[in-house]
């Protein structure tokens, strides 16, 4: 008996217990990243959505209040215009910083002398802390002493007072996006690198253009990841906060109130953190319909080799 | 017997339900210690009479006193420090714990997430503007019970007429350490006044002769529109223009609060004459300029502005420069064109947190602080604050205050028409920045001050009749 028992605990241990084993040791690896997910992660998302169905004062318990944070953002001016400021600047920046990061990539692919230094040089900006960007680009946005105004001046122009005037404000935060290409950048370039030359000399052969091949070769070979960094800047785009917060704090006359920054003002300047968790909720709605939205839209347009 | 369990994914979504159920739940209850309507102090726990400095009475608590401080300069930080220690010492068994935040850091960002997360500072710093939304959702503790029963402090020893921004619904709910007016003073730049004659401003100026003096001494040099020194310059936030308009017989708010006074044409107006002095004279920088210069302060101290309507806090930074060649002398902000002045009432004042478990020795400190000589002379030493209590008024009449020309202050202190605090309460914070995207307008000359009065109000109105 004691020689069965023997036998059939390792069996046992081998058949069922193995799994159960695996999938301890797999909830026990995974559990840090689990728990920082919960409770970082999850847990202050589900708490939003509860403080977004409540007057909250932050320094006071919530108060059930319903949909009332969500009623009051339709009558909200300010929420429209941030609204609209964070759309136009998406409407713009997105596409400008797309095919910045196209054009760049593609030179980039060429076989030039140093194009790993210069690949790099493009990619620094990348991860520079947005404070110190934010701060630099005050100064070469300052219409009276910045370097942007002096190089336009070389051409006989005056140019404006970037951030002192609504109607240009918007369009220095724009062009300061183009420093961040260099994420977007290296993407597009690996995604080229990609592409097997092969099909370039054939279309050669054939007598197809430069132009031609890139449009019916490159183009299609680098759909997928041109859809990446399309979703990836759609959403940054609607995240703009630090260079706001710093260079203009929403001015002049509320002309770069970005969403993210009039939500920040209403969770930690006005006490109205029910209102600002209901505005990060249709944050990550309009996010999430911009994303179905761009996957559904590049259906026909994506190329997946293989497919 | 087979030790090894399964979860299985519906026990382990209950499990995960729950921890985040939990993490909920302790996020929505309220911060430990919340706050009762209004708490009293404990019984048996009044201090004796006793004089400033002396010992307390043993019914303080015994442990450290957590102080949250905000915006100290060095020197300011030491002489809370030094504070600190002789309370400490006056105290046995009490220690004070003071936690200095930068200025330019959020401070009341700070603040309200440490409240939130249930590890509230006993004491903290607290202004005029903040009073009382704290108040108002029970972040500050009610005064009054202390204060009528204190020996060493009472109400009466305060300026009464500068109770109003520490108060709410009548009762005093942060401790008065200082008032400001503001903006207090025009400083001038000697050498820039001397090289084309204009002479020195004193305190009966108006805003014609500042205007008219500004106007000679802009320098555009080489003609480009855009002047390399200008005559004046002054900050565009609520507090100089809330003293504009107030100057001028105008205001922000009508009918007790539920109305907006800026469509009256004595309030406008003010604003468009300080909007033409940028956009028509240009003997005043944009905001963009200022912006350039790191401030107006900094403008002034460069010689690029020759007058400058400032803070009783620049006092420091333009002593520093006094010391490095800059000659300069000051005087009481100029009047309105027809005689009045009314300035804006900073306060700075201590908060108590009502769910304090040390708020016996939390009074002691505030009321201490406020009382102790030897803190409120230091702090007048590097910049001038008018003292809450009026027996330290001596600390702020000083020869130094004399010359600055500020000592008229001490005739309008208690004079609500004289040294005023805007209405809205707890709304102030975000009106003022409604108004101020109008203005921002008008200043650099795309509206004029009656159409973004006449754009703002509405806006304003619908935010005051918002519950």
């Amino acid at each position: 008996m004691a020689r069965s028992g023997t036998l059939a605990g390792p069996r046992r241990r081998n058949g069922m217990g193995l799994a159960r084993r695996e999938a301890m040791m797999g909830l026990l690896l995974v559990s840090p990243w689990l728990l920082g997910f919960l409770i970082f992660t999850l847990g202050p998302m589900v708490a939003s959505l509860w403080f977004s169905f409540c007057e909250y004062k932050v320094i006071q318990p919530p108060r059930w209040i319903g949909l009332g944070n969500y009623q009051r953002m339709f009558t909200d001016d300010l929420f429209y215009k941030s609204l609209s400021v964070t759309t136009r600047y998406t409407l713009v920046s997105v596409p400008l910083g797309i095919l910045a990061a196209l054009a760049v990539a593609v030179l980039l692919n060429q076989n030039v002398p140093g194009a790993r230094v210069i690949r790099t040089i493009f990619y620094l900006p990348s991860v520079v802390s947005g404070v110190a960007v934010a701060l630099v680009f005050s100064w070469i946005f300052n219409y009276r002493f910045g370097i942007l105004n002096y190089v336009i001046g070389l051409f006989g122009i005056r140019g404006p007072d970037w951030l002192g005037r609504p109607q240009w404000a918007l369009w220095a935060f724009i062009l300061m996006s183009l420093w961040g290409i260099g994420g977007n950048m290296i993407i597009l370039l690996a995604a080229l690198q990609g592409v097997p030359v092969s099909l370039h000399e054939a279309a050669e052969i054939d007598g197809a253009n430069s132009f031609v091949r890139f449009w019916t070769i490159t183009m299609p070979m680098i759909s997928p990841a041109l859809l990446l960094v399309t979703i990836m800047s759609i959403i940054g785009s609607w995240q703009v906060f630090t260079s706001a917060y710093i260079m203009t704090g929403g001015g002049p006359a509320y002309a770069t109130l970005f969403y993210l920054l009039y939500l920040y003002r209403n969770a930690f300047s006005w006490f109205e953190m029910g209102y600002a968790s209901a505005m990060a909720w249709v944050l990550f709605v309009i996010i999430l319909v911009c994303t179905l939205l761009t996957l559904r839209g590049s259906q026909s347009l994506v190329h997946y080799e293989g497919a | 017997m087979n030790v090894h369990r399964s979860i299985s994914r519906r026990r382990f979504l209950r499990l995960g339900g729950s921890a985040v159920a939990a993490g909920v739940l302790a996020a929505c209850a309220p911060p430990a210690g919340a706050p009762s309507a209004t708490t009293a102090p404990a019984k048996g726990t009044v201090a004796a009479e006793e004089p400033v400095g002396a010992q307390p009475t043993a019914a303080y608590e015994q442990g450290e006193l957590y102080v949250l401080v905000c915006c100290s300069g060095p020197e300011e930080q030491e002489a809370k420090n030094e504070f600190g220690q002789r309370f400490s010492e006056a105290h046995p068994g009490a220690t004070v714990r003071l936690e200095p935040m930068p200025a330019g850091q959020n401070y009341f960002e700070k603040l309200q997430t440490v409240i939130a997360a249930g590890t509230a500072p006993d004491v903290y710093d607290m202004w005029e503007g903040y009073v009382q939304p704290y108040a108002k959702n029970g972040a500050l503790l009610n005064l009054e019970p202390y204060l009528e029963k204190d020996a060493k402090l009472k109400k009466s020893d305060l300026w009464e007429g500068a109770l109003e921004a520490v108060s709410w619904q009548g009762d005093l709910y942060a401790m008065l350490i200082c008032i400001m007016p503001g903006p207090v003073s025009l400083y001038y730049n000697k050498p820039l006044l001397d090289a084309v004659g204009v002479s020195y401003p004193t305190s009966d100026w108006t805003w014609n002769q500042v205007r008219d003096a500004a106007i000679k001494l802009t320098v555009d040099s080489n003609g480009d529109g855009e002047p390399e020194q200008y005559g004046l310059v002054f900050d565009n936030w609520f507090v100089p223009w809330t003293y504009w308009i107030w100057s001028n017989g105008g205001d922000v708010f009508a009918d007790n609060d539920t109305r907006c006074a800026l469509t009256d044409p004595k309030a406008y107006g003010a604003i468009q004459y300080w909007a033409d002095l940028v956009v028509r004279d240009k003997c005043a920088p944009t905001a963009s300029v200022q912006s350039t210069m790191q401030g107006s302060m900094n403008m002034f101290k460069s010689d690029m502005a020759a007058l400058y309507l400032g803070n009783c806090w620049d006092l420091a930074g333009l002593n520093d420069a006094r010391t490095q060649g800059l000659d300069w002398g000051a005087c009481l902000a100029p009047k309105a064109n027809d005689g009045n002045r009314v300035f804006y009432q900073h306060t700075w004042c201590w908060g108590i947190w009502p769910g304090s478990k040390k708020q016996n020795l939390a009074w002691e400190y505030v009321r201490d602080f406020v009382t102790d000589e030897k803190m409120i002379t230091a702090f007048n030493t590097f910049q001038k604050a008018f003292p809450g209590v009026k027996a330290l008024l001596h600390t702020f009449t000083t020869p130094e205050t004399e010359a600055l020309g500020w000592t008229a202050i001490v005739d309008i202190v208690g004079d609500p028409k004289k040294l005023r605090y805007p209405g809205s309460g707890a709304k102030w914070d975000k009106i003022s920045s409604m108004i101020q995207a109008e203005w921002d307008l008008v200043f650099v000359g795309d509206k004029t001050a009656e159409q973004a009065a006449k754009d703002v109000c509405p806006v304003v109105e619908e935010e005051l009749a918002r519950a």
